[in-house]
This record gives structure tokens, C-alpha cells and sequence, in this order.
């Protein structure tokens, strides 16, 4: 009866049709499965952990860096739920670079599902959006300083740069605006965006289908298909129970901390680190000589990282012949990035 | 028989760990307080007791158990709806 009810006002078993006729493959590469729906575990964490820490927190300047010590000190468990908001962002963030890397080395953005994967490297900006955001809410002396850095990067881009900084600053400095400006952004402006764009990709991903990797393809081998529901749907949220379980472990165990109050008059501290996720780019502007002939050092480092987040973004379109010599060089090309990233990253802790 | 005693007396005032001394308590208080003036360079969570430390660590214990006894029942019911898809069960839903 009441079923009746809702499927005459709904069509739900549309849906149960949709999910009963859906299957994944099995293969050995199959595990890369199991990254996109851990990636949406951590994002309803941070969207719920999110919730809860802004009915306390206050985006301004006199009251950003309190607000926060409040939450961690008299809020009932405020502190734990600071803390898995923060390490389930650098978890979030790691599943999507771990998804896409697994989804160049499987060769899964060949034709006809370049628009997923275009989509799935927007979602990934919006991950690191998010992160660049949060990182100054605290408003401690670290945070502001790296966020003066962060923000002073885009200078270096010929002609539209100093816009752009002044965009993201609210004016030529980091001050109390970019603060509620940064605020504005990581709780408005970007889940709008990314609820968008995610809505988008998995659109596409139904419409696609689950890709075979080419190695399984081009064997020709007939491929198991397992139900997606129950089969496949009990298999995640086993890896969901895994990763809770790490999640809650390592926020109990390890929450961050809270520097002083940020001084906007205060030089900026002995060594300033971005996020994790953003070392091994941090590492490359370092590297680069102040001029390099006529041109300035950093000009040419983020023209060049501009560039390299172009030909990643249109990796499919540039990797045309998967199967092919070409195919090969992008192949080798994700295992030199795997690794570019991480030299420069363990470089950059030293 | 009060020799014994008092020998037995003398014995357990050995082992047991003398008492802390009246002036060291009042050396560190000054201390203490001076830090809480000056303000702490980091904040971290609350400070905890012994007793609030052990109940972390009873609570991660507690999750992770929670955890494998949900993983061997999900282990069970995959074998099962595996099974069921071995005997082509889903396929006329």
C-alpha cells in the first residue's frame, strides 16, 4: 500500500530496475573500484563534520582564531570532530588522486568517456580548492602565512595575475576580507560547484558504464560481471568499515593543533609548508632560479605547471591511440609523475 | 612480636615509593603558572587525565571491534548473495 503510494508519486523502481540490471566487471584491476566510492564516504564526512563546526565558527578576523580554539577546548567533542574534518579532507584528497591515477594506468578515460574523466580532474581543482580554503579558517600565524604565499603565486601569470591574486585576497592583501572571502568560497561557492560537476560525472559514469582496463580488453577474455546491488554494495562498504576505522584512528590519536592568533603585522615564520598534497608543486616553484634568461624564475615555473595541469586535463584527446607506442609513452608518463610527485615531496620535508 | 612488626613496618616503608616532597610541589607551581601567562605557542585538544587518556584508547578498541564483527557478518552475506548470483538468482529481477 504504501509502497504504491510513493512509486505512483516517484517511479522508484526505476531505480531498483536501474540497480538490479547494473554489474561491475571482475578482474584483477578491479580494485580500483572501490577509490570513487571511498572518495563519496569522505566527502559526506567533511560535508556533515563540516555542518557541525559551523554552528561555532565565526569568519572573522577578531574571532576566527578563538571561535576555533573554542570548538577544541569547551565544545563537546568539538576537538575529535576538527579533527576528522581535517583528516578525512587529506584522505578525501588522497582517494582522488589514488582514483585517478588509477584511471590513467588502466587506460579507463579512452573513448567514449573523456568527458568523465575531464570532469573527475575538475572535481579534483575543487578537492584542492577546498583544501587551500580551509587551510587559512583557523587564522593562526602559520595559516595566514602560507595563504600570503599561496595567494601570491598567481602574480607570477602574465597579465591576468595580479587579478586574480586580488580576487582571491579581497584586495591587495591577506587580510580579515580574504578570511570571510575564504569562508564564503569553502562553504558556498565550491560545494555548490562540486555537488554540480559530481552530479555530472556519475551521470556519466551510469551512462558509460564501469571501463575495462585495455589489458583485460585487448586479451579479448569474456569478463565476469558481478550485481552491483548486493554483490558489489557489500564489498564497498567493507572498505568503507576499513577506512572509517582509520579515519577515527588517526583523528583520536593525532588532531591537529591550533597555533596563536595570526598577526598581520608578524614576519612571516621560519618555515612555511602548505598542505601535503600541495608539497611537491611548492617544491617545484622553489626550484626554479629567480631569472631564467630575460624572464622571471617564477613566471616560467607556473606557466609550466599551468601547462602540465592542460595536457593532464586533456589526457584522453592526447592520448588517442591507447593501444599504440603513443599509448606506451602516457603509460610510462603516469609512473614518472607518481614518482616526480613523491621525490619532490619527501625533498621538500628536508 | 613488636620487633617483628615494626621490622615488617620498616620493610613496606622501603618498597613503597617515598611521597613527593612538600617543596618540590611548591618549586613547579610557579612554573606551571608562568606558562599559563605567557600562552602556549599551539593548542591542542584539552588536556587529558589518566583516566580520560584510557578511555581513548577503550574507544578506538571499541570501534575496531565494532568494525570486525561487522566485516566477518558482511563476509558472511557476500558468500551468501554470491552463492545466489552463482544460481543465476538475480537474474530474472
Amino acid at each position: 500500500m504504501l509502497k504504491a503510494w510513493i512509486e505512483d508519486r516517484t517511479g522508484l523502481s526505476r531505480v531498483e530496475r536501474f540497480l538490479n540490471a547494473k554489474t561491475v566487471p571482475q578482474h584483477r584491476h578491479s580494485f580500483w573500484y572501490y577509490t570513487g566510492s571511498a572518495i563519496l564516504l569522505f566527502l559526506s564526512i567533511q560535508v556533515v563534520t563540516g555542518f557541525l563546526l559551523v554552528f561555532y565558527y565565526r569568519p572573522t578576523l577578531g574571532e576566527a582564531n578563538a571561535s576555533v580554539a573554542r570548538i577544541m577546548t569547551e565544545v563537546p567533542l568539538g576537538w575529535i570532530i576538527r579533527s576528522v574534518h581535517s583528516w578525512s579532507a587529506s584522505l578525501m584528497i588522497a582517494t582522488v588522486f589514488a582514483h585517478l591515477f588509477g584511471i590513467w594506468i588502466t587506460k579507463a578515460y579512452r573513448r567514449p568517456r573523456e568527458l568523465t574523466w575531464m570532469s573527475g580532474v575538475a572535481l579534483l581543482l575543487l578537492a584542492l580548492g577546498f583544501g587551500f580554503t580551509g587551510y587559512l579558517l583557523p587564522w593562526d600565524g602559520l595559516s595566514l602565512s602560507a595563504t600570503k604565499v599561496g595567494t601570491d603565486i598567481p602574480r607570477s601569470v602574465p597579465v591576468v595575475g595580479a587579478w586574480i591574486a586580488r580576487f582571491l585576497r579581497g584586495g591587495e592583501d591577506v587580510t580579515g576580507d580574504t578570511l570571510t572571502r575564504f569562508f564564503g568560497f569553502h562553504v558556498c561557492v565550491l560545494p555548490f560547484l562540486l555537488f554540480a560537476l559530481l552530479a555530472v560525472h556519475v551521470a556519466l559514469i551510469q551512462k558509460h558504464g564501469m571501463s575495462l582496463p585495455l589489458s583485460v580488453e585487448r586479451r579479448g577474455e569474456k569478463v565476469k560481471g558481478l550485481p552491483f546491488w548486493p554483490n558489489f554494495v557489500y564489498r564497498e562498504v567493507r572498505v568503507w568499515l576499513v577506512l572509517f576505522g582509520l579515519l577515527v584512528t588517526a583523528a583520536v590519536l593525532f588532531p591537529p593543533s591550533l597555533g596563536k592568533v595570526a598577526d598581520l603585522m608578524a614576519p612571516a615564520p621560519v618555515g612555511i609548508k602548505p598542505e601535503w598534497y600541495f608539497l611537491f608543486l611548492f617544491q617545484t616553484l622553489k626550484i626554479f632560479p629567480s631569472r631564467i634568461l630575460f624572464v622571471d624564475g617564477d613566471t616560467v615555473a607556473v606557466l609550466l605547471i599551468l601547462l602540465g595541469g592542460a595536457l593532464f586535463f586533456m589526457l584522453p584527446l592526447l592520448d588517442c591511440s591507447p593501444g599504440g607506442k603513443r599509448g606506451r609513452f602516457f603509460a610510462a608518463a603516469a609512473w614518472g609523475f607518481l614518482f616526480y610527485a613523491v621525490a619532490m615531496t619527501v625533498w621538500s620535508l628536508f | 612480636m613488636a620487633g617483628i612488626s615494626l621490622l615488617a613496618c620498616l620493610l613496606v616503608q622501603a618498597a613503597l615509593p617515598p611521597p613527593p616532597a612538600p617543596f618540590q610541589e611548591a618549586k613547579e607551581a610557579p612554573k606551571a603558572s608562568q606558562e599559563r601567562a605567557a600562552g602556549p605557542e599551539e593548542q591542542g585538544p584539552p588536556p587529558m587525565d589518566a583516566r580520560e587518556s584510557t578511555g581513548i584508547y577503550v574507544f578506538i578498541a571499541w570501534i575496531w571491534m565494532a568494525i570486525l564483527v561487522l566485516l566477518y557478518v558482511l563476509g558472511l552475506k557476500i558468500r551468501e548473495v554470491d552463492r545466489l548470483h552463482g544460481l543465476g538468482y538475480f537474474d530474472g529481477s
